[in-house]
């Protein structure tokens, strides 16, 4: 029991560095080590603060960046509506594609708008912190869009503020859809760069036309169809693999971001009650 | 010893300072985050017990953590790093000891001894700290170049850290 004792006395620090360490790991687990810390709520929201002021001199700076963007936004909006009074009169059923602009399909998507107030792109798990929170009508899951293109989707909501895991992030992953040939993919990121993400599950027997668009699929309930992601640039093959592996340059860049879009979908419980329904009826 | 003390606490300040709203917001390169802030652990007293120095850089890793989005990934390279010390104290202790030398960062220990020491203990924790934030091995080559690249940026901020308050701080 003594030599237990002076043992014990002796290695102290191994068993407060096991003990520190297990806490370390739980602190990880407990926030699924990629999710954003909402900590103490408290402390969320004076982050949230610190963030808030800091970003007020990024904003400063990004202005003009911020203004072309909004200018060249405008202008396709601008566009979209001409070309929809032009088709108004004209009962063809391709008049209007895009059911976001379309005020007779009711489409069932509100946009939010929100300004970026933090951020990170180095990581391997990248996140951005918006300036709307659960007050505003932001939940988690909802997608998140921004001028450009596609964003992420949001995870963690607090009072006035809101993380979005972004694409490039270890664990996002989005159903895609290639605009010419409408073949379906998974999109991921492999951590390396910014600029790029990976199209993964095309099949080989699949032409790839290069500078084609990757746009969203529409099938999971956070994004509406026909979102722009980014552009194919490269292709490649393992070999023995019938599945290629597209190198994607995504239009939305995450080091200048500042504008974005939360997308809420009303029809939301609707659709996933009627889907839950449809499988258990299956099971029966 | 109050002079120790006042010197680490203001060592505290600065570097969480630099290391949150310059270093942290800096964007280099996917695979360059340089870390400056263990030097805040290199540096405290040698004699420190133990455990002092555990839970003084467990509350330094969770105040990173806690700013920089990652709780617990920093904390937990904080805490392996203070567990390493006294070793890497010993590993590269001078030939004539350290004669009751309390500070690390004192200059009677020389240039040489310096980066030395933080060579190592800059290079463990960054090893550690990328280890756990990629969640494993499964990529190492990018796990390695990440580690290489920001371990090399971060060294270099050591070295003019060391070469701007050498004289006038440091001895005491």
């Amino acid at each position: 029991m003594h030599t237990l004792l002076q043992f014990l006395g002796r290695s102290y620090p191994l068993f407060l560095f096991i003990f520190l360490e297990l806490v370390c790991l739980v602190l990880m687990i407990n926030h699924h080590h990629y999710q954003r810390v909402s900590y103490l709520h408290g402390a969320n929201a004076f982050n949230g603060y610190i963030d808030e002021k800091i970003s007020g001199w990024g904003e400063f700076l990004l202005l003009r960046e911020s203004n072309e963007q909004l200018l060249a936004y405008n202008e396709t909006l601008l566009s979209e509506v001409y070309r929809t009074d032009n088709f108004t009169d004209i009962n063809s059923k391709e008049a209007v594609t895009d059911t976001l602009c379309d005020p007779k399909n009711n489409a069932p998507y509100i946009f939010h708008s929100a300004k970026v107030i933090n951020r990170t792109v180095n990581r391997q798990h990248n996140y951005l912190t918006i300036n709307k929170g659960s007050n505003d009508g932001i939940k988690a899951e909802m997608g998140v869009i921004s001028n450009e293109g596609l964003v992420g989707i949001v995870k963690n909501v607090s009072a006035n503020y809101a993380t979005v895991m972004t694409l490039i992030h270890k664990e996002s992953k989005i159903s895609a859809l290639l605009s010419t040939t409408k073949n379906f993919g998974s999109l991921r990121w492999n951590g390396k760069s910014a600029l790029m993400a990976q199209l993964y599950d095309i099949p080989s027997y699949v032409p790839i036309p290069m500078n084609d668009t990757l746009v969203t699929s529409g099938f999971s309930a956070i994004f509406p169809e026909g979102i722009p992601i980014g552009i194919v640039k490269e292709k490649s093959i393992s070999k023995g693999d019938s599945f290629y592996v597209l190198d994607i340059k995504l239009l939305t860049d995450f080091h200048t971001l500042y504008n974005v879009y939360i997308i809420e979908y009303t029809d939301l419980e609707e659709r996933l009650q009627l889907e839950a329904s449809t499988i258990k009826g299956l099971g029966e | 010893m109050n002079r120790l003390l006042g010197l680490n606490i203001t060592r505290f300040i600065g570097l969480m300072l630099f290391q949150l709203f310059i270093l942290n917001e800096i964007d280099l390169h996917n695979f360059i985050n340089p870390y400056i802030y263990p030097l805040i652990i290199l540096l405290m007293p040698r004699t420190l017990k133990p455990w002092m120095l555990m839970l003084l850089s467990f509350f330094v890793g969770i105040l990173i953590d806690g700013y920089s989005n990652t709780l617990g990934i920093h904390a937990s390279a904080c805490v392996f790093l203070a567990f390493i010390r006294p070793a890497v104290l010993q590993l590269v202790q001078p030939r004539l000891g350290y004669n009751d030398i309390e500070d690390p960062g004192s200059a009677k220990l020389g240039f040489q001894w310096f980066i030395s020491y933080a060579f190592i203990c800059i290079l463990l924790h960054h090893i550690f700290y990328f280890s756990v934030e990629a969640w494993g091995f499964s990529n190492l080559p990018q796990l390695g170049m990440r580690i290489l690249s920001s371990f090399l940026v971060s060294m270099l901020m050591v070295i003019l850290y060391r070469l701007f308050f050498k004289t006038k701080i440091f001895d005491s």
